[in-house]
């Protein structure tokens, strides 16, 4: 799969996970997490949105996030995808039982991201902060037999985010909302994308959260890239998605805990049609 | 347990379903024999040998024994492999295979003329035609004709040609297996040096490929692995 898809899928669903991202963390605080994700899939949504089957590819990414408070209202944010696997199984005859393609898998690095939070307001009743992203090309836009086995865009992207989140009570537990709108500036060709997103959340016995989000990208289709000049790329620009999903994290002790996250795409084009799971460890200091 | 002892029990088990496994593929076809030579006329005293290929249930060629008839020895005869231009008329001959699951035929019916009456065969004379379908949710679409060339063939896709521009990895391909590309030969391709032709009238010149080499014309996505459309080939 081309991860210019997977990893814009992958740092939003990993980005946005129980970080509680438009509140800053305060001078000095940090919140950290290892992560592993995965997404397979024998089906992806076409340039048309209907689903349409595939040769069965995967992607499994090992990632560090973290963020950290410089100051009350500065946090810096990175997103290190430092192991990238992607696979693609062996087509094999159902007649004959012989290999008509050889499987195929790569590991590599992939795209970092690398973001400022600048909190705009934050008190009791209401969190408003702006994020700056940067996309590094920092993977691999080719790889595999055909080029097509990919960890990363090629591209320096940059995403403007806002995000406005609220505290409130769900009966006596402790919850919260927010909502975010991104603009996603591409380069070499990839078309720019708008971000939006809601998501809640709500702690029970002041050690577990579950929290249910629903993420969506629109491309502006300004992009030259196409899969005519792409030489292969599954995916190569104008993807958008509709995904839904949730997080289920507890907390071992106060800093310490385990989290899993499911998110699948229900509407999109370029993109696959199944969801992924991930699960990682988090740290708060 | 520590966190990250939880931590290697996941990714352990997201990397189980992270290897690389196996997807099957039905690829099953009909055996079929072929006669694939595709002289119609001979001249009498004329001695040429026929072909016929076997193609498997997956649309392979294999060796097989092929056994050769004529519905008429005074027109045509039969000696081993070859067959004998006797005297004028028409006869049919027909070609013979135990497959592995019945008895396959293909029947050629060929004129014998006079020496000399032999009509001087045309450079481009369209012999095979087709209409491409989609089989997927991409764009696959359009008439074609078949002609033979001194070299092999030329497949001319008429104006309401239409390959899908979106489709990752676009390659046109001849095959005697609408579910495989196994053993099929690449016609257009997203990565030629030219590039692929997506839309209108085109004529691909493919050399060293006989009229009755292929049965299919298919769009294919080759990263993905999928068929958007194809076309079988069929007589004029």
């Amino acid at each position: 799969m081309n991860i210019k898809t997977i990893s814009a899928f992958v740092i939003t669903l990993l980005i946005t996970q129980l970080s509680f991202s438009q509140w800053t963390k305060g001078k000095g605080k940090g919140y950290y997490k290892l992560s592993a994700w995965s997404l397979e899939a024998d089906q992806h949504y076409t340039s048309s949105g209907a689903v349409d089957p595939n040769a069965t590819r995967g992607n499994f990414t090992m990632s560090l996030y973290g963020e950290y408070g410089v100051t009350d209202k500065i946090d810096v944010v990175a997103y290190i995808p430092f192991l990238t696997r992607i696979y693609q199984n062996t087509q094999v005859s159902g007649t004959t039982g012989n290999t008509l393609q050889e499987g195929e898998s790569i590991n590599a690095f992939g795209d970092v991201d690398f973001g400022v939070r600048y909190g705009l307001i934050k008190n009791s009743f209401l969190a408003l902060s702006t994020t700056l992203k940067l996309g590094l090309p920092t993977g691999k836009n080719k790889g595999g037999s055909d080029g097509s086995f990919q960890t990363g865009d090629g591209e320096f992207n940059q995403l403007l985010q806002l995000d406005a989140g609220l505290p409130y009570h769900l009966f006596t537990k402790t919850a919260y909302a927010k909502t975010y709108i991104g603009f996603n500036n591409r380069t070499e060709g990839f078309s720019d994308e708008f971000h939006y997103g809601v998501e809640t959340g709500v702690k029970f016995w002041d050690k577990f959260w579950m929290v249910g989000r629903l993420n969506a990208v629109k491309s502006f289709r300004n992009g030259s890239l196409s899969a005519q000049n792409a030489q292969g790329s599954i995916f190569a620009n104008n993807i958008e998605y509709v995904s839904v999903g949730g997080d289920l994290a507890y907390y071992i002790t106060k800093k310490l805990g385990i989290s899993f996250t499911y998110a699948s795409a229900i509407s999109g084009r370029i993109i696959y049609a199944k969801p992924s799971y991930s699960g990682g460890v988090f740290l708060e200091l | 347990m520590k966190p990250f002892n939880y931590l290697l029990l996941i990714v352990l088990a997201i990397n189980l379903i992270s290897c690389v496994q196996e997807d099957i593929v039905n690829d099953t076809v009909p055996e079929e024999l072929r006669i694939t030579t595709s002289i119609n006329q001979l001249q009498v005293g004329d001695v040429i040998q026929l072909e016929a290929v076997y193609f498997n249930n997956v649309g392979q060629t294999e060796t097989k024994n092929v056994v050769w008839e004529t519905s008429n020895e005074n027109v045509i005869s039969i000696s081993d492999m070859n067959i004998e231009a006797e005297t004028e008329g028409l006869a049919t001959v027909t070609a013979k295979v135990n497959g592995e699951t019945m008895l396959l035929m293909d029947s050629k019916t060929l004129q014998v003329v006079k020496v000399g009456m032999l009509p001087i065969p045309s450079e481009s004379e369209v012999i095979k035609v087709g209409t491409l379908k989609s089989t997927s949710s991409y764009v696959c679409e359009g008439d074609f004709e078949i002609a033979e060339t001194t070299t092999g063939i030329a497949i001319t896709v008429a104006s309401n040609y239409r390959a899908d521009t979106t489709l990752p990895g676009f390659v046109m391909y001849l095959t005697n297996n609408p579910n495989s590309i196994a053993n099929g030969l690449v016609v257009d391709a997203f990565d030629d040096a030219d590039g692929a032709h997506y839309n209108g009238a085109f004529t691909f010149d493919v050399a060293g490929v006989g009229i009755n080499d292929y049965s299919y014309l298919v769009h294919w996505c080759r990263p993905f692995g999928i068929k958007a459309g194809d076309a079988t080939i069929n007589d004029k």
